[in-house]
């Protein structure tokens, strides 16, 4: 395991290395600079180079790569041009709101998604079946960001619920935190438990078909209790897979979730920076965030070979 | 096999036969035809073409058309999606955006398609190449979609090819994934090791045994990513990097009427339900796709 | 603008003190809060709290004192000497002299980014902690109103900071509230500086200037960018002010007891810079053609959703320089004589590509209608939309455009010699050189009278219509929106915090 481990980890680096390299050669590619941003629009040609000049844009696309390297190897991110403090900084502000955020959507989708894959499966064929299935083919067919909108409107103003959007620390107002996340990370989720639900249950079908259940029904067990020990453990597998990815897709795609809730996460974050050029926030975020989709990976692997004994990596 | 690997093969369908004579199963597109869900799928697919092809004949007015005394009306016989913020009539607009929304995602599948089978392929059976593709494939997967859309999408500028190429390179990891497990699994078959005894070339071992064989996780995969073009078109669109004005998207529409949500919800309302209608309808056919084309898709255990 | 000079009795003052925040809607983020390092209004609306200048505007745009007592300009006009108020503390504790405004004229003039406006200056000097004296090297006749300028602000900041970059500023000011934390995308947050002293000599709000009272203990600019997002905290009262109300909300909300919603007019000059470099635009008659096809209503009531004001003057009805010199050629509305005219100039077909961008929804709304209106004339158009970042960028191309949609807010709000000072070269937007309009500029800012600086004015602004350097839609107006129990709150160029206090229960 620990060899395994160690080789994932190996692997790892060059994955990041071409991260950031690929992430340094679109944004080259992208027109426009933060020094017209910053200045506004109504600043002269003169004023805007001074600028650049005082940021240090001027540099040619080799060298500004270089000294990002050289300042990562000592672990310096560099300093965000548009919000003026060091991306590390950014970075430690941001992550939270968006682990809770997609933590919060993870819940839901597990709380929701989980159950209604086993029911749907145990009563095949029956009504609940059919609308379990057809929700979470709803679920995967929305627009979230659509959704989110519709949701806004009727929770956020017309019925006046919840917040239309913005973001209460936990530390500040428990309460509060979790109002404010409810839309954002149901939203977030949909997809996710649409898919978790059919996944668990088809894998959840595919165990009751087996023989060893029909052998503990023959010796007159429970369903309930048949279902309990026996098949859930076996679920578990696949859908911790599922559970491990739909983590990473929530991170990924909390972008559009936080821009229309207003909510100042690590997506956001990054779609701003991408927006605003801000050059160093974009490279050292988005190396960040492969970092974080890579461990994620692996800890999904490891957990995997934790709960199904039969797996072992080191074989290969 | 990392977990992206058996996610990507993660595709499983309940095992009851509806055929009642196992060993003669009905030609092809009898199956299609009796499988229910495939058949609602296909239906909806074709009713959204039929809008897009058939648009200049459908609409009621120019879908550039402005008319500014008669903004934001509510639907009515003259209008019957109601008018935007400029006064253009809704529906007309919707039914030229299924054209430029369906035509991308199309589009994106199809690039996808090519370009993910082209990497799979060479990863799947070329071991030399494998660890390398995979790499790349595996730095681009960790870049947030939308991210990596947005960043490539403002690159090239503004318009609808460089949307296609910015998804392509978004989901062909995703689809290279797909292919290369299954051509793994293909390459380990007897005939393939037996044509290669007999000192047949690569090249054609590809064309004629492992591309057939791989053919129908692709396929269910490439309804799937039609899906996620037309949404992720949608996404980038609302967030300002989508094709450009006049000819509407049904994601531009969304975004232009999002100022107006309380007072005039209609306006981002209707396109968003065209893109959930198009959507299930390719769920729906790609999950038929699946249960017909091979229901021995299973969960693997690595 | 509306007039709001409050005389607040002492016992109502009192009684105004309040535990509690105001909190303010915001629409965009600072990409800086250092004031000369910036001309965007994002960073003004917090700067303008934090810090104060020598001299600034008033309500009608006049010349007023701050932090300068009293001025003296000497007969020859070439020497000013600015005595300084006392006992006038910076948010440290240290307390301002010569010595601080020194250093911030000469910080200025090193990397502000309007630094052109200290050029005139010979030499600068201290020579007592109350006395501040610059030396010009010829009379400038608009010299107090261009230091005056809110577009990049001379803030008067602590001496010790006078070598630092642009962006790396210290936030110590002398205003009435005080830096507290900029959390980045989320809400920038000023606290009541308990040092500061009320200018006496003014009995309320003066523009930019006056007598400043802060009746909060914390002031929160939360940054939302989303209108809706915006109406909805107002509406739930998670928000107790805010700006840019969508014209539809307004219309929803105004009969909401809740809620009081403000005008706040002028916010800019809708409209769109013409590149006189790139075909089909070189040909002034193809120029004249788009004048002539374009409805200004049509355009500006889509665009702004009918907060706008359909004027053809360069400066806004009310400021002294106003004047409707080329108003003959303002929103003609003639698309037959437009068509005409293409025909006449031998239009080929030639593409006629826009500039807009997905940032601004005014500038993107009112590209969409032009373009529309263009093309039902004969024109081939093109519509680019980027980011607000790449827009920038493109502008600078004399290839990738012939209209480049744009609003001039704080130019035209400065006076006649900022509001459409990008014409002229060397800056030159339209790319080339009007030698007349130069000429009618430097006449203007040169002239030794009101009357004849007017004058002058009329004639550039009659000069901009005849050739087409400049295409203005309307005078584009805001709505801002605050709680009803929030008092005293009057827009301005800026949201003024001062003066405000809230009668009742904050929600």
């Amino acid at each position: 395991m620990i060899q395994f481990i160690l080789r994932r980890l190996l692997i790892a680096l060059p994955v990041l290395l071409l991260v950031s390299l690929i992430s340094a050669s679109i944004m080259q590619l992208v027109p426009g600079d933060p020094a017209a941003v910053i200045a506004g629009q109504n600043a002269s040609d003169v004023e805007i180079a001074l600028i650049r000049e005082q940021l240090g844009l001027n540099q040619s696309f080799p060298a500004k790569l270089a000294a990002w390297y050289g300042d990562l190897a000592r672990g310096d991110l560099g300093h965000s041009i548009l919000l003026n403090r060091p991306v590390t900084q950014a970075i430690a502000e941001r992550v939270p709101v968006t682990l809770a955020l997609a933590g919060f959507a993870l819940l839901l989708t597990v709380a929701i998604g989980l159950p209604c894959g086993i029911i749907a499966a145990v009563r095949a064929n029956t009504w609940i079946d059919q609308a379990v299935l057809t929700f979470a083919l709803i679920g995967v067919s929305v627009p979230n960001f659509w959704l989110s909108l519709m949701l806004i409107v009727l929770f956020g103003v017309m019925l006046d619920w919840l917040p239309a959007g913005g973001y209460i620390p936990f530390a500040d107002d428990p309460v509060g935190w979790v109002r404010c996340l409810i839309l954002p990370a149901f939203s977030l989720a949909l997809l996710q438990i649409g898919l978790l639900a059919r996944i668990t249950r088809a894998t959840m079908l595919e165990i009751l078909q087996q023989d060893y259940i029909r052998t503990a029904r023959a010796k007159g067990l429970s369903s309930f209790s048949v279902i309990a020990k026996h098949a859930l453990k076996n679920v578990m597998v696949p859908v911790v897979t599922v559970i491990g990815i739909s983590f990473g897709l929530l991170l990924s795609g909390s972008v559009v979730i936080e821009t229309v809730y207003s909510i100042p996460g690590m997506g956001r974050l990054l779609a701003n920076a991408i927006f605003g050029r801000d050059y160093p926030m974009i490279q050292g975020g988005l190396l960040v965030t492969a970092a974080v989709l890579v461990l994620l990976n692996l800890a999904v692997d490891v957990l995997y070979a934790v709960i199904d004994p039969r797996i072992k990596y080191d074989q290969r | 096999m990392t977990s992206a690997d058996r996610a990507a093969a993660t595709t499983v369908t309940a095992p009851k036969s509806i055929w009642l004579d196992e060993a003669r199963p009905p030609p092809l597109w009898r199956r299609f035809a009796h499988h229910r869900l495939f058949m609602t799928g296909a239906i909806i697919l074709v009713f959204m073409l039929a809008l897009a092809i058939f648009a200049d004949l459908i609409q009621i007015l120019p879908p550039e058309k402005m008319q500014v005394r008669l903004r934001f009306q509510t639907p009515t016989w003259a209008y019957p999606l109601g008018t935007d913020n400029y006064g253009r009539d809704i529906w007309s607009r919707l039914v030229h955006g299924a054209r430029l929304s369906l035509i991308i995602g199309l589009a994106v599948a199809l690039a996808t398609g090519i370009l993910g089978t082209l990497i799979g392929v060479l990863a799947g059976y070329f071991k030399r190449l494998d660890g390398f593709l995979m790499r790349f494939m595996d730095a681009l997967m960790a870049f947030p979609a939308i991210l990596l859309a947005i960043a490539i999408a403002a690159a090239l500028g503004p318009s609808a090819i460089n949307v296609v190429i910015a998804l392509s390179v978004v989901y062909t990891p995703r689809m290279a994934r797909v292919v290369r497990s299954t051509v793994m699994v293909v390459r380990e078959m007897d005939y393939v090791k037996a044509a290669k005894a007999c000192g047949a070339r690569d090249r054609w071992i590809i064309w004629r045994h492992v591309i057939p064989n791989s053919m129908a996780p692709l396929l269910v995969q490439l309804t799937f990513i039609f899906a996620y073009a037309i949404l992720a078109e949608a996404i980038l669109s609302f967030l300002g990097v989508g094709p450009p004005p006049p000819t509407p998207t049904w994601g531009s529409m969304i975004a232009e009427g999002k100022d107006y949500l309380r007072e005039a919800p209609h306006i981002s309302l209707f396109p968003g339900i065209a893109v959930a209608l198009i959507c299930l309808g390719l769920n729906l056919l790609g999950d038929g796709l699946r249960d017909v084309l091979d229901p021995r898709l299973r969960v693997q255990y690595g | 603008m509306s007039l709001c000079i409050a005389f607040i009795p002492q016992h109502v003052q009192a009684q105004k003190h309040s535990a509690t925040t105001l909190v303010f809607g915001q629409e965009a983020p600072p990409a800086t809060l250092d004031p000369y390092f910036s001309t965007a209004i994002a960073t003004r609306n917090i700067s303008l709290h934090i810090f104060e200048q020598l001299v600034t505007r008033g309500e009608n745009n006049a010349v007023i004192p701050e932090l300068a007592e009293s001025w003296r300009i000497s007969p020859d006009g070439l020497t000013y000497t600015f005595k300084l108020r006392t006992g006038v503390k910076f948010h440290n504790g240290k307390e301002l002299t010569s010595a601080d405004v020194k250093a911030s004229f000469e910080r200025y003039k090193r990397m502000g980014l309007a630094r052109a406006t200290l050029l005139p200056i010979a030499s600068m000097a201290a020579p007592d902690p109350s006395t501040f004296v610059i030396s010009v090297s010829k009379p400038q006749p608009i010299f107090l109103e261009e230091l005056s300028s809110f577009t990049v602000p001379i803030a008067i900041i602590p001496s010790e900071q006078v070598d630092r970059e642009g962006g790396k500023l210290d936030l110590i000011g002398t205003g009435p509230l005080q830096f507290v934390e900029w959390v980045p995308d989320s809400h920038i947050r000023l606290k009541r500086f308990n040092g500061y002293k009320p200018d006496m000599r003014y009995k309320g709000n003066d523009g930019f200037g006056g007598q400043k009272n802060i009746w909060f203990d914390m002031v929160d600019f939360k940054l939302v960018k989303e209108p809706g997002a915006r109406v909805a905290g107002l509406e739930s009262g998670q928000l107790q002010i805010i700006e840019d109300l969508p014209a539809e909300s307004a219309k929803r909300l105004v009969g909401n007891k809740n809620i009081t919603i403000f005008d706040q007019k002028n916010q800019w000059l809708h409209g769109a810079w013409v590149n006189h470099h790139r075909g089909p635009t070189n040909d002034l008659r193809i120029r004249r053609a788009i004048q002539l096809a374009l409805d200004m209503e049509e355009i500006m009531e889509i665009s702004t959703d009918g907060t706008y004001t359909l004027q053809p003057g360069l400066q806004y009805p009310g400021n002294p320089y106003y004047v409707t010199d080329g108003k003959e050629l303002y929103n003609a509305k003639d698309p037959k004589k437009a068509a005409a005219l293409l025909k006449e100039a031998g239009y080929k077909g030639e593409e006629l590509v826009i500039i807009t961008n997905s940032s601004y929804q005014t500038m993107y709304k009112a590209a969409q209608v032009v373009s529309e209106q263009l093309k039902a004339v004969g024109f081939k158009v093109r519509v680019d939309v980027f980011d607000w970042a790449t827009a920038l960028n493109r502008r600078r191309d004399k290839e990738a455009w012939n209209l480049w949609f744009t609003g001039q807010g704080s130019g035209p709000a400065a006076g006649p010699f900022s509001a459409l000072k990008d014409v002229v070269s060397p800056q030159k937007n339209q790319f080339i050189a009007d030698p007349e309009i130069d000429k009618l500029f430097t006449e203007m800012v040169s002239g030794a009278t009101f009357e004849a600086r007017k004058a002058t004015f009329g004639k550039f602004q009659a000069h901009v219509y005849d050739q087409v350097l400049f295409l203005k839609f309307g005078d584009l107006h805001r709505k801002q929106a605050a709680r009803s129990s929030i008092k005293g709150f009057a827009p301005y160029r800026i949201p003024r915090m001062w003066n405000v206090w809230v009668d009742g229960p904050t929600r």
